[in-house]
């Protein structure tokens, strides 16, 4: 396909919100990896920044900033592609900026409390002002707010858009209906109870029900704008795959949730119920990777951008592989019993986290990034992007690998073999599977972050060209004019 | 109480078969739909054959008798949808394609 260029329309406030939106989002990317690597680092010499940052802090921050950056992405999306829905810029702009640049302050005090406070007494004000200090869920009451406030103006934004433009389509209704649930599911974190299984069970609801199931339908929403931009895909065709895929998530996910509640000291009922819908939660991402491949194959994979098609498709394979594959191999509660909370977890993580909303935010930057420049390049197409790719893809298979093996060590050895006692855990930790695997992820780490930096290079100067083309051509025929 | 190796052979087995189970769906989907797109019969039969094989691996985790009742029921249940997916999505992409036809 030859190249050709168009001029770029005005963007909307909307739109410019959502380039800072990916330029925080590409920040915190590189600082998740940073946080990664100094974690890896000290799984191999665990003396390493342990009276200043430890392991522990690490992980906090490797963890913390890869929800903020993804979620950050996800919503630029919306931003992004919202007016162009509505035919209209988004109603309530002012409150969405004035928010959005407290969420990038709240964010770097947090960055600091982490760093510096690290942690407080066991009182309520630790709670409310450092830290909860339950997994993942890590960020003080504060925080919890300020995000829910922040979803509920992101909103009121896409309901007060939707209404004034007159044009509620079907996109548009899912997306509202999901947001409501990102902001409710996401307080049932807030409940805090000093009875174990009732605080679990509802930690669950963020980790798994705000995570996979109202992520995954965000990003079905973004996924289905993206294939019109990019491949023309008609409407009716990506809201009616919407609707099937919400439907195969939220009918399989919501009750796969009951594979969290296996060992955690709920009825027993769970291991059924949990297992059940398990074994059915790679259905929703089997019709995803069918719808990818119809439309993009359809095409010839022929693309106004080429990185985003890209990046469409491996998010259709990835998020099938990570999320589908790397969970259903430990669901079923016979093997969830000796894997659960082993390093199978950490892979299975990875390798979806990656395939699922890494993709996806990397699609949506690169639509972005071809229609910020003055003159846009169709298809848009750079050497750098395929490196990129190719590094992080490389490296995010490798850290997942091994991950899966020092898993598989600790679930063979240290559980089963084992039965979980002191003496199974060191003759694990010592056994080669374990220890070899703590160098591989720190190497593929590193490929990762090497893939990183060419990927913000290229999101810097993809597509560069064509305006500096254009510009010459105009620049040579005004001085052709004037012989 | 099952015996420690005996124990751990269990797990070893069950989680290569759930690998491959859950993994093998997703091969015969890519190849039968990219075998269709493309008219290549072949491709389509590549992916058919991990169907099969996957329908193997089901009778594989049957025969080792680690699954009581309820759960070897289920897992044919499960073997048996994953094997009509590909096939299935196929024709109702085409009916979703087909009937929105020159919409954009």
């Amino acid at each position: 396909m030859s190249t050709m260029t168009s001029s770029r329309p005005k963007l909307y406030e909307s739109q410019k919100l959502a380039i800072w939106y990916f330029v925080v989002a590409m920040f915190l990317f590189g600082l998740q990896l940073v946080f990664g690597l100094i974690a890896a680092y000290q799984q191999l010499n665990p003396d390493f920044w342990l009276e200043v940052a430890p392991f522990m802090t690490n992980r906090t921050l490797h963890v913390n900033t890869l929800i903020v950056w993804l979620l950050v992405g996800l919503v630029g999306g919306v931003y992004w592609f919202l007016p162009q829905e509505t035919g209209r810029e988004v109603v309530g702009i002012k409150a969405a900026k004035i928010i959005w640049w407290v969420i990038v302050a709240g964010v770097l005090v947090l960055a600091g409390i982490y760093l510096f406070v690290q942690y407080g007494p066991g009182e309520h004000s630790t709670l409310w002002l450092f830290m909860e200090g339950r997994e993942y869920l890590e960020a003080p009451r504060w925080v919890d707010l300020a995000l829910v406030l922040w979803v509920a103006i992101f909103l009121y934004n896409v309901i007060a858009t939707t209404l004034a433009s007159r044009r509620i389509t079907g996109l548009l209704m899912v997306l509202v209906f999901d947001l409501v649930a990102l902001g409710a599911l996401y307080s049932a974190g807030m409940h805090y109870n000093i009875n174990v299984t009732m605080d679990q069970f509802l930690w669950w609801w963020v980790v798994h029900l705000w995570v996979e199931a109202t992520w995954e339908v965000l990003v079905g929403v973004l996924m289905a704008w993206s294939l019109m931009y990019l491949l023309g895909t008609s409407r009716k065709v990506v809201e009616t795959w919407l609707f099937l895929e919400v439907a195969l998530v939220f009918g399989t996910g919501i009750l796969g949730l009951g594979h969290h509640y296996f060992w955690i000291g709920t009825p027993e009922y769970w291991l059924g119920l949990g297992g059940f819908f398990s074994a059915l939660e790679p259905l929703p991402l089997v019709a995803m990777v069918v719808h990818a491949l119809y439309d993009a194959g359809s095409h010839r994979l022929t693309a106004v951008n080429k990185p985003a098609i890209f990046w469409l498709i491996a998010q259709a394979f990835g998020n099938f592989i990570g999320a589908g594959v790397w969970g259903f191999m430990q669901t079923l509660p016979q093997i969830n019993m000796y894997s659960h909370g082993t390093q199978l977890a950490a892979a299975h993580g990875h390798l979806a986290f990656f395939g699922a909303y890494l993709s996806t935010v990397l699609m949506l930057a690169y639509i972005v990034a071809q229609n910020v420049r003055e003159t846009i390049q169709i298809p848009l197409d750079s050497r750098w992007w395929k490196w990129a790719a190719g590094l992080m893809i490389f490296g995010i298979v490798g850290i997942t690998g091994a991950f899966t093996i020092s898993g598989f060590t600790q679930t063979l050895i240290e559980r089963a073999e084992g039965g979980s006692t002191w003496a199974a855990f060191i003759r694990t930790y010592t056994h080669p599977w374990y220890a070899s695997t703590l160098g591989w992820r720190y190497f593929f780490g590193w490929l990762m972050f090497i893939g990183y930096l060419v990927l913000v290079y290229d999101l810097w100067t993809i597509g560069k060209k064509a305006t500096h083309f254009v510009k010459a051509t105009a620049a040579a025929a005004a001085g052709g004019g004037d012989d | 109480m099952i015996e420690a190796t005996a124990r751990a052979e269990m797990v070893r087995t069950l989680m290569a078969l759930e690998f491959a189970f859950a993994m093998l769906p997703g091969f015969y989907g890519v190849f039968y739909i990219l075998g269709q797109i493309w008219h290549r019969r072949w491709l389509s039969l590549v992916g058919v054959g991990f169907g099969l094989v996957q329908l193997a691996v089901t009778a594989i985790m049957l025969r080792t008798g680690y699954l009581d009742a309820f759960w070897s029921r289920w897992i044919v249940v499960v073997a048996l949808a994953y094997f009509i997916l590909p096939p299935a999505l196929w024709k109702l992409a085409q009916a979703i394609h087909r009937a929105n036809a020159g919409e954009v």
